[in-house]
Parts: structure tokens; sequence; C-alpha cells
């Protein structure tokens, strides 16, 4: 039998909080074991506004998850979304000096030193350095340049950066439940891994997270990482814009659009209303259904404007097309905006089919945290293999710092 | 050597030496720190610090509680039970040491708690003993001891009068077992009066329990062995084997007779002993010394003078012998060297 590790991911967004525990089998299997989620409070546009309320729902969502899965959680891979955080692509040159023939270790580490030698601010932090390429003497695409004869080596770099400070906070949030943060992952780095097969990696596709308060994103063109980001605006903001239009609390308005609303607006006889109700059920007035449509249709198009903005120079490139994941892909009409915007073929995706209660996965809500999972098994399976003795060593000298 | 401003020129070289490389300025980026410590965080700590710290000292006072109950109750139930306190030891032997000596060397007192004794090293004590072979010590849950005792047989006395060691003295008897082992003589039973001596006087100081091992004394214990096999048949009981010289082993028997035996080769003298006793049997002669030294040509002193019917010496190295008479002025205690011999 494989032996097996168990992973708890994280997912700290602005609708819900959610917890995955699954487990990840040598031999590449995961299981999802269960998943928790509580209502978000304290969260404005993916980051943490207030510490206390967070921790609350956070609480919720894991006593939850530790009851479905029986499974004690005390570290977790947590995701990280924000506006803060951005993204650049930058390649490091290194010239090998002339009497050496092959390359070497130390020459892709230092190549990779100059790569991510990049002018950021100084406040903000690393989160996440991928390799996209390395180029030798102008060779493209090369892996493994290890070993190859070469006079330059180029490591191309696809660098994920934030505020550290507000990065910081969110794991000091965490720790106070208390929990220990494995690893920090950005949001749509980590759903990518379950959403897009490593066809869709290589024919070119952008992945859509559309979440209540943001749109995270990220473009693969030739199975590389080419671009990601985060679009701060999201369902969220399609809610504020009906509970404005109709003037009527942002709950009723949440659940209109959920219950009623699509971005289809075109083809709505003008005639058509909709009944509102309150809470306990009682007529409170008539809405329009096409007014409806349409400034959810207006919203949508925006958001999708905003990331193609930033995406616009990779679009030809991408046959795959576009795949939408993350709650609001669950709004009626929306991979139609998406058409209609991108002007790609456009899929609503959950995360490909894992072990685990079938809605889990199947859910495009879930994508993130499931996917962070999978991150954590990819990361593990890439770590070189110690021996109990030197891992035995790394702790003792863990202890002494 | 000074310079213009009264400053060592060597100095001002050194100065020069330590100007510092050129070195980048820019601030390290800050890694994120995935172990933050937040103020309630801090708190939290301080907390579980302090749980932490409470529990183990009450596990701590939990724990020597029960540990001094359990020792009490140990102590009361076994070590102090005078269920288990030692009243008896039984003693199975046989030999020189008496039951009450052996108990002595146990060093086990009346009243000892039985399961504090280390059976052990009670066998090892009793088995420190020259005089014992080997001990069983088993534990009766009733009071009572029971020990084993295998002592050492003595087969003969050792006499060197060079270290002291006298026959058949307390305090200065030696003996030793069939296996060579040599112990004290502490007490020396009447069975022991009759042993035979073994006599050399060229012995170092012997350790008492361990072997004497030297060629001599081990040629001499081989003879003793072998002649004590043939008591029935010979000239009697052995009382005495003493090695005059370097070569000769003397075999003194109750009868008064001697015989001659050199160190070597013991069991080819002993074929020739045998022989000459079978014939000695068949022809009813009595001798009082016989030499096997020489190996052809055995010199016979005979006890009475055989003149009438029988030659005074005969020839006993090989079964073909043939016979020849004696000289008629052969005496009763005439020489080997002037006894007529008779050749192949």
């Amino acid at each position: 039998m494989a032996k097996s590790t168990i992973y708890a991911g994280l997912e700290i967004g602005t609708h819900k909080i959610c917890v995955v525990v699954g487990e990840a089998k040598r031999d590449g299997a995961i299981k999802i074991l269960g998943v928790g989620q509580a209502p978000s409070r304290g969260v404005r546009k993916g980051e943490i506004v207030d510490f206390d309320k967070v921790q609350t729902c956070l609480n919720e969502a894991l006593v939850r998850a530790e009851d479905r899965s029986d499974v004690m959680i005390r570290n977790v891979f947590l995701g990280v979304s924000g506006a803060h955080i951005e993204s650049l692509n930058n390649r490091g040159l290194y010239r090998l000096p002339e009497d050496q023939g092959e390359i070497t270790e130390d020459d892709v580490e230092e190549a990779k030193e100059i790569a991510r030698n990049v002018p950021v601010p100084q406040q903000n932090v690393f989160l996440h350095s991928i390799t996209r390429q390395y180029i030798v003497d102008g060779q493209e695409a090369v892996r493994q340049p290890i070993g190859r004869e070469a006079r330059t080596l180029e490591a191309d770099y696809h660098i994920i950066h934030g505020v550290r400070g507000r990065i910081q906070n969110a794991i000091r949030c965490v720790r106070e439940i208390p929990l220990e943060v494995e690893d920090v992952v950005f949001n749509p780095i980590a759903a990518a891994q379950v959403v897009l097969n490593r066809e869709a990696k290589h024919q070119g596709a952008l992945m859509l997270d559309f979440g209540a308060g943001t749109v995270d994103y990220v473009l693969y063109e030739d199975g590389m990482v080419t671009a990601s980001g985060c679009v701060p605006l999201g369902g969220d903001h399609i809610t504020q814009d009906i509970a404005q239009a109709f003037q009527m609390p942002t709950p009723r308005a949440e659940r209109l659009k959920i219950d009623e609303g699509s971005t289809l607006y075109q083809d709505v006889p003008p005639d058509a209303m909709l009944r509102v109700e309150d809470e306990n059920g009682l007529h409170v007035g008539d809405v329009e259904r096409a007014f409806l449509n349409e400034v959810m249709f207006l919203r949508t198009e925006e958001i999708f404007g905003q990331v193609k903005m930033r995406v616009e120079e990779h679009l030809g490139k991408l046959a795959a097309g576009v795949f939408l994941t993350g709650g609001v892909s669950l709004m009626k009409g929306v991979d139609a905006v998406a058409r209609e915007v991108f002007g790609l073929k456009v899929t609503k995706a959950g995360s490909a089919p894992v072990s685990g209660v079938t809605a889990t996965f199947e859910n495009p809500q879930y994508s993130a945290p499931i996917g962070l999972i999978r991150y954590a098994q990819i990361l593990d399976s890439e770590k070189p293999f110690l021996s109990p003795l030197a891992r035995l060593g790394r702790r003792m000298a863990d202890l002494l710092h | 050597m000074f310079g213009f401003f009264g400053i060592d020129n060597n100095k001002r070289r050194k100065k020069r030496r330590a100007k510092p490389a050129n070195r980048k300025v820019s601030p390290e980026r800050q890694p994120l720190d995935k172990k933050p410590v937040t103020p309630k965080l801090r708190k939290q700590q301080h907390e579980e610090r302090r749980r932490k710290g409470l529990k183990w000292v009450v596990g701590m006072g939990i724990g020597m509680s029960l540990i001094g109950l359990g020792n009490t109750a140990v102590q009361e139930t076994l070590f102090k039970n005078p269920r288990f306190a030692l009243r008896q030891v039984h003693v199975q032997t046989e030999g020189m040491l008496s039951p009450a000596e052996i108990i002595h060397h146990t060093g086990l007192v009346t009243g000892v708690n039985l399961l504090t004794v280390n059976l052990h090293d009670v066998r090892a004590r009793l088995e420190q003993q020259p005089a014992i072979k080997a001990a069983t010590v088993q534990r009766d849950f009733d009071g009572r001891l029971s020990v084993g005792v295998l002592q050492r047989q003595p087969v003969a006395w050792v006499k060197c009068e060079t270290q002291h060691y006298l026959p058949r003295s307390v305090g200065q008897g030696l003996l030793v077992d069939a296996d060579g082992i040599a112990f004290p003589a502490d007490t020396i039973l009447p069975e022991f009066q009759t042993l035979p001596v073994i006599a050399d006087e060229e012995l170092k100081p012997i350790l008492l329990g361990q072997k004497i091992s030297t060629p001599r004394f081990d040629a001499a214990m081989q003879l003793l062995k072998l002649l004590k096999a043939r008591e029935a048949h010979g000239p009697g009981r052995v009382t005495s084997i003493t090695t005059p010289n370097k070569f000769a082993l003397v075999a003194a028997f109750d009868q008064g007779a001697e015989v001659i035996f050199s160190h070597d080769d013991v069991e080819a003298q002993i074929q020739r002993y045998d022989h000459f006793l079978a014939e000695a049997r068949a022809k009813g002669w009595e001798f009082t010394k016989l030499n096997l030294v020489a190996s052809t040509n055995t010199p016979v002193v005979f006890k009475t003078d055989p003149a009438a019917e029988a030659p005074s010496a005969i020839l006993v190295a090989s079964p073909a012998a043939t016979r020849k008479p004696a000289p008629k002025s052969g005496a009763s205690k005439t020489s080997p060297r002037k006894s007529s011999r008779t050749s192949h």
C-alpha cells in the first residue's frame, strides 16, 4: 500500500472561508477527505480587514472540516489573493566561464539568482518564482540544462510578488487560530493545478477564478505560466450594483442574483417581471428581469474587460480558450459574456475528478482549495529525498536555531 | 621610522591596506515569515507554557506520590514480609566441607529477605571455594533456601617441602582431585589418611582451585590413575609417587614394592607392567623393585630367592622374551645392575 500524506488547504475568500482536507498518495492520486466551509466575514476584495471576524469564521470552517474528515488539522497550505499581488516574467543570463564545458547546478543557481533580481518595490515579497524554461545558447524550452554543453544559460522566470505586510497579516491571522502555515500559495496558481490539464496548458489557456471579491487569473502558454494576477472586482460588485439599481438590501440582492439573475438580457421580453420577497416570504416589490440582467451583464463585462486588458497580448495564443471557475462561474450567462469579451472558447470548469465526494470537486467554488492539496503534493514530490538521519539532523538544526 | 607629521609610516601603510572592498549596499529583501509571532499568539504561547508547566508539576507530584506509594507497598508486602525471611538453609553435599561451613561460605544470615538474595552471587561465592566443584542454589518460598554442593573428591596428597605442602596435616596439607585441581585440606577425613602422596620438590607455589600443570606432575597423575585401576592385581595399594630425579617416577606400594617409571610414554610402560604382573601371578613371584625405565631388559629385585625354581631376574619387555636361568649369586637385595639379564 502506498504511503499517503494528509494535507489541508485553506482559502480565505471574500464570500466564504473554505478548508479542504485531502489525502495525497505516492502514486499521485488525491482523495478529498472532507470540506469545511463557513460564510466569510471580515474579508474585503480577497484581503483580511478584520482579524477577529475572520478567525471566528475560520474556526467554524475548521471544526466542520475536522468533523467531516476525522483529521486533526494542525498545518495548512494557505491560499492568498488580493489586488496587491502582481506578476512579471524575467530572464537572467549567465555566461559560463571560458574553461568550463558543461552547465552545472551552480550555473543554474547563478542564472536563477540573476532572473530573480527584478525591480519590484522593496516592501514586496516573492510569493512564487516559477521556472518557465531555460534557454541554452539560444535554444528555448529546455527543461533540464544541467550537463549540457553551452556558453550561455538563460533562466526564464515567472515571478509573483505581493505586499509583504498584507500577506504576512494573513499568515498572522491563521497562526492565531492556532494553525501552522506550511506554505503560502497564490490562489489561481493552486486552482490551475486541478482545473487545467497538461494539454490545455500546452495549447494555451486562461483560467479565471471568479470569486466574490476578486477575479484571479493565470495564463499558460506552451505549458508555461506566462501571466497571472488579480482584478479586485468580483461577484460582490455585481450584487452591489443590483442593490443600488433596485434600491434593496445587499442580502436580498445577492439572493436575487443567485436565484434569478443572468447576464443574458437581450432576449428577455421587456415586460417580464420578477417578484421580490423579503426573508419572511412577503412580497416587497417587482423588478424588471431585463434590467436586472443588463445590470449584471454590464458589471460582468467590465470585470472581464479588466482581465482582458492585462492579458491582451497573449490572447491570440490561447488555443484551449478560457476556463471559468470560482463561485461566480455558476452565474447564468457568465460564459457567454466571457466568450463575447475574449472572443475565445469558454469552458466552465470545476476541479478535475479526484477521489471523494463528487459534489465537492465538481463545484467550481472548491477549485482553489482542492488545488492547494495538489500543489502541496507537487511541492512534496519535488523535495529532495532525505534519509531519516538527515531529517533528524535538519530537525535538530531547526531546534537549535 | 616616523614621517613628516610624526606618524609612523608603517601604520599609515597598514591603514591604507585596510580599505574596504566594494560591496552591494541594497538591503536584503526580507523573506516571508511563515511563523510570525503576534501579541495574541505570544499570549497563547505563554498560556500554553503555563498550562504545560502546571500539568508537568501536577504530573510530577502524582508520579512521585505513586512511586512512593508503590515503593511502600512493595516494601511492606514483599521485602519486609516475614513470610519471605530466610529461616533455614538446606545443604545437600558430601565431602570434606560440612554443611555449616558451606552455609558460612554462602554469606547468608537468618532473617534476610529471600527476595533480595541474589542466587547468582551466592552460587559464585560457593564456587570460589577451591574445595567446591559446582553448586546449585534454589529459593523455596517457605523461608528455605536449598543449596546443593558437589565437592571435589581428592585422589592424592601433594608433597613439596620447599613449598611447605605436607601430606596429612591440617593447614599445610594440599589435596588434588582427579582433574589435578589443588585444594587445601581444611579437615582430614579418615579416608584421606590412606590417599597416596605425590611428591615433587620442583613445584612452584600453587594457586588453590587451579590445576597443577607441570609435565612431571601430569605424568604422576596419569600414572596414579593407571596404577589405581590395577591395584587388585598388583603389589598392593599405591602409597606414594615420588620424583627422585628429572626422568623417573617411583611408585611405592603398601606391601613394600617399588616400581620405577620414566616420565615419557607411561602407557607403554604400563603395558610392560601388566605383562610382568601376569607373569608374576602365573609363576607366583613376589618382587620388591621393578624398573620399567629400561625398555627391553627389565631389572627386577625379587623378595625371596627364586634360585631353586626360577631365575632372579626375568625379561618382561616383550611377551616373546625367552627366559634364562639367573645367576646363583643373586640375593634378594641385589641392585638392578647386579641382577642377571636375558636378552633377545
